[in-house]
């Protein structure tokens, strides 16, 4: 139940407001509500809202720093995270730490805990400033005081990042030690003796990530608060930075429980005041993913020495690539699998998109050019009055003007074209789900199209009665790029009928548009030309006839298609293994361009 | 250039041990004080045509030439040198920080800054850097036998403790 602010609640908002010089509608007050929120005291939450529940406040020593909270959560608004946008790059870039960290998922509540942890810091260390300036002499900031009454009952606690985390503190308060947390850390937690594993399997990896990847609570205390002050206005920029420290504690710890080990209670209730669980929407995964910081190098963690850790999957990231399709899925995990992989193929194929178009014989057109004679038995329509009547009394053939035309060379149209795209999603194809070549390639290709002002076609196909797609020339990427990722996992057999259907019912000339038809396969595409289906011998070629180009992309390394396509006047583009399909559909879009 | 080592090396025989230092500070300037002087050197001071044994002469003409005069065609060493020189001149040039600095153990306080911290953070970070800035202040006052007013030892200890570069460099190459 919300209930107004009182007098003592409002001044301590009003000071709040002030001290970020910002204005802001009041907030709720939820007394009991911390409850719902994991414990929290108040929790800042989108569209930009501040909630606090009194009581939990009253019950962690609060009551007397108000407006130290409500600093706080209207931090959250002016700095970090801000925005939605910027919320859900943070816990990207976080989920990027927690994968490289040896985390076999980034799960929420990891993501979502590193995230409160990092905006918490770069607010607290900022409202520290900004009360300190505000301040006469050398009384200690409200924050300062609110953090030690709300981290007083974790002294002494287990928790090594809770440590790490309230040890940045005093190194960024300049408190002595034992202030907010212990003088020392807490000792690692020993994982349970381990059997010998085989070599290459989970447990073997996993010990050996742990002897890679070390924990140094003071050391990683001092970079974290370098990253603080790095970072101050920057929570994006800085997310990587925290989360190299901040994931290995995390990652230790779950590597402590699952050998069995004995562990601390985990953190105390203090670190969810965000709350803001709605799953990220298409587009606004599409915009995180474009964000080329998503994809910068990850920063070495310090406790890594060069030469460690070179497996392949790590490397990798650490090289600097976008999150695989798969990770990217779990750690979207609470969104609409097809919003994901729609944003993700987008995002991948962005590079290699260049507008398809086809440049058409111009309209030819005239320019109006200089007076002349009208004479008599010209029409009488082309008499220029306006000339004629400026020349004095009009005497026809005399007097009469009219205007010439001359012929304007105009330049090309570009104009954009149509392109059918089938794609094979046979069993022998790679799943969307895990990163599928094929799939980028087409989604290349159409967007290429797009780009130039056509319309793409999409089906996917793959045995008898396994035919999805979109009906209809459309200019709608998402059902576009769903169509192209349906998946069946069956046989291939290319859908002769619907081709047929399609194709054979245009008239060639019947449209001034031009029209593609390109096949992204891997192998078994004799159907397309009546293997198996005599009635289908011929429809391929008939239906070549009705359209500009026809193009088949395929893995087919006995080439055992190209005679057939060759006769019926098809291309074909033969890639050894469909890694290499998205160049080809690049090239092909080209070659489309023209 | 010398080398960190070769800096460090010097500064170790140089200096007595840090329990010992820390065992004979007295209360001194407060810490506000000694860094808003640091940061407000004046531009001679850190110009490198100015030969520093002839600063330190002027400045300190009673104290026996400190360690780092011997690295003075060092940037880092000069800069830093330059910069302690600043804080002890400026008790004469501005007014005395209350309590003063300690004349007498100038010069090691000098090679503190010139030797162990310029070793491994770039002087002129200390001007620039409010993190750098307090190291640099904490130390110098350290090894001038004074520790910030309003802290004991234990206090002063932590803090500098918190911020000192080479010992986390150390724990660094440690980890």
């Amino acid at each position: 139940m919300n209930r107004e602010l009182s007098d003592v609640e409002r001044a301590a908002w009003e000071k709040a407001l002030a001290l970020w010089g910002v204005r802001m509608h009041d907030p709720r007050m939820r007394p009991g509500e911390g409850e719902e929120h994991g414990g929290a005291p108040a929790w800042f939450s989108f569209p930009a809202s501040v909630t606090v529940d009194p009581a939990a406040v009253a019950t962690y020593g609060g009551t007397d720093e108000l407006d130290s909270v409500f600093a706080h959560e209207l931090g959250h608004h002016v700095l970090a995270p801000s925005t939605r946008i910027d919320a859900l790059k943070i816990r990207h870039q976080l989920g990027r730490t927690l994968l490289a960290a040896g985390l076999a998922h980034a799960a929420d509540e990891h993501v979502a805990l590193l995230s409160n942890l990092w905006t918490d810091l770069l607010v607290n260390t900022r409202v520290a400033l900004l009360q300190r300036a505000e301040a006469a002499g050398d009384a200690e900031p409200g924050i300062v005081r609110m953090c030690r009454a709300l981290y007083a009952p974790s002294i002494g606690g287990g928790d090594r990042l809770w440590w790490v985390y309230c040890r940045t503190y005093e190194l960024l308060w300049h408190l002595v030690p034992g202030s907010l947390c212990a003088p020392q850390p807490p000792a690692a937690v020993v994982s349970a003796a381990q059997p010998v594993e085989q070599p290459g399997s989970v447990a073997q990896i996993e010990a050996e990530l742990a002897a890679a990847i070390t924990t140094a609570p003071e050391t990683d205390a001092a970079l974290l608060a370098d990253a603080v002050r790095a970072f101050a206005s920057d929570p994006v920029g800085g997310a990587l930075r925290f989360g190299v420290v901040a994931a290995p504690y995390i990652a230790e710890r779950g590597r402590a429980e699952r050998s069995g080990a004995k562990v601390s209670a985990g953190m105390p209730g203090l670190t969810t005041c965000a709350d803001d669980d709605d799953p990220a929407t298409s587009a606004e995964i599409g915009r995180i993913l474009a964000d080329r910081r998503m994809d910068e190098r990850l920063p070495q963690h310090p406790g890594i020495a060069v030469g460690e850790a070179d497996d392949t999957r790590d490397a990798e990231r650490r090289g600097g690539q976008m999150l695989g399709v798969a990770e990217t899925l779990g750690l979207y995990s609470g969104a609409q699998a097809d919003d994901v992989l729609t944003a993700w193929y987008r995002v991948q194929a962005a590079t290699w998109v260049r507008p398809v178009t086809r440049a058409e014989p111009p309209q030819v057109e005239e320019l109006p050019g200089p007076l002349e004679i009208w004479e008599t038995g010209d029409d009488l329509a082309a008499i220029d009055w306006a000339a004629t009547l400026r020349s004095g009394p009009v005497v026809p053939g005399v007097t009469t003007k009219r205007r010439s035309q001359l012929i304007d060379e105009a330049e090309p149209v570009p104009r954009g074209i149509d392109v059918d795209v089938y794609i094979d999603s046979s069993g022998s194809m790679p799943r969307p789900a895990k990163g599928s070549p094929a799939v980028l390639a087409a989604v290349i290709l159409a967007l290429s199209v797009l780009r130039g002002g056509g319309r793409v076609r999409a089906t996917s196909f793959s045995g008898p009665r396994q035919v999805a797609g979109i009906p209809d020339y459309s200019r709608r990427i998402d059902e576009i790029i769903r169509a192209i990722m349906t998946y069946y996992g069956g046989g291939t057999t290319f859908p002769i009928d619907l081709y047929a259907q399609r194709h054979l019912a245009t008239r060639p000339g019947g449209t001034t548009r031009q029209r593609h038809v390109v096949v992204l396969s891997d192998d078994g595409l004799t159907s397309l030309f009546g293997a198996g289906n005599p009635d289908a011998e011929g429809v391929a070629a008939a239906a070549r006839a009705t359209m500009t180009t026809a193009t088949l992309v395929l893995m087919d390394r006995r080439h055992q298609v190209d005679a057939l396509a060759a006769a019926a006047g098809y291309d074909v583009i033969s890639v050894e293994t469909m890694d290499d399909a998205p160049r080809a559909c690049a090239r092909l879009a080209r070659t489309l361009h023209g | 250039m010398a080398d960190t080592e070769t800096l460090l090396q010097a500064w170790a025989e140089r200096a007595s041990t840090e329990d010992e230092a820390w065992a004979h500070t007295v209360p001194g300037p407060a810490l506000d004080a000694a860094t808003a002087r640091l940061a407000s050197v004046p531009r001679d001071f850190l110009d490198e045509r100015v030969s520093l044994p002839a600063l330190f002469g002027d400045i300190l003409p009673t104290v026996a030439a400190p360690a780092c005069l011997a690295f003075a065609d060092d940037a880092r060493v000069r800069t830093a040198a330059a910069i302690a020189l600043w804080l002890m001149a400026a008790d004469d040039l501005v007014e005395p920080l209350d309590p003063p600095l300690n004349t007498a153990r100038a010069g090691v306080a000098v090679d503190a800054l010139a030797l162990r911290v310029a070793s491994v953070v770039d002087p002129a970070a200390w001007l620039v850097d409010d993190e750098r800035r307090v190291e640099a202040a904490r130390t110098f006052l350290l090894w001038d036998g004074l520790r910030p007013t309003g802290e004991d030892t234990a206090t002063a200890r932590a803090l500098l403790d918190a911020c000192d570069s080479l010992a986390r460099d150390r724990a660094m190459a440690a980890a």
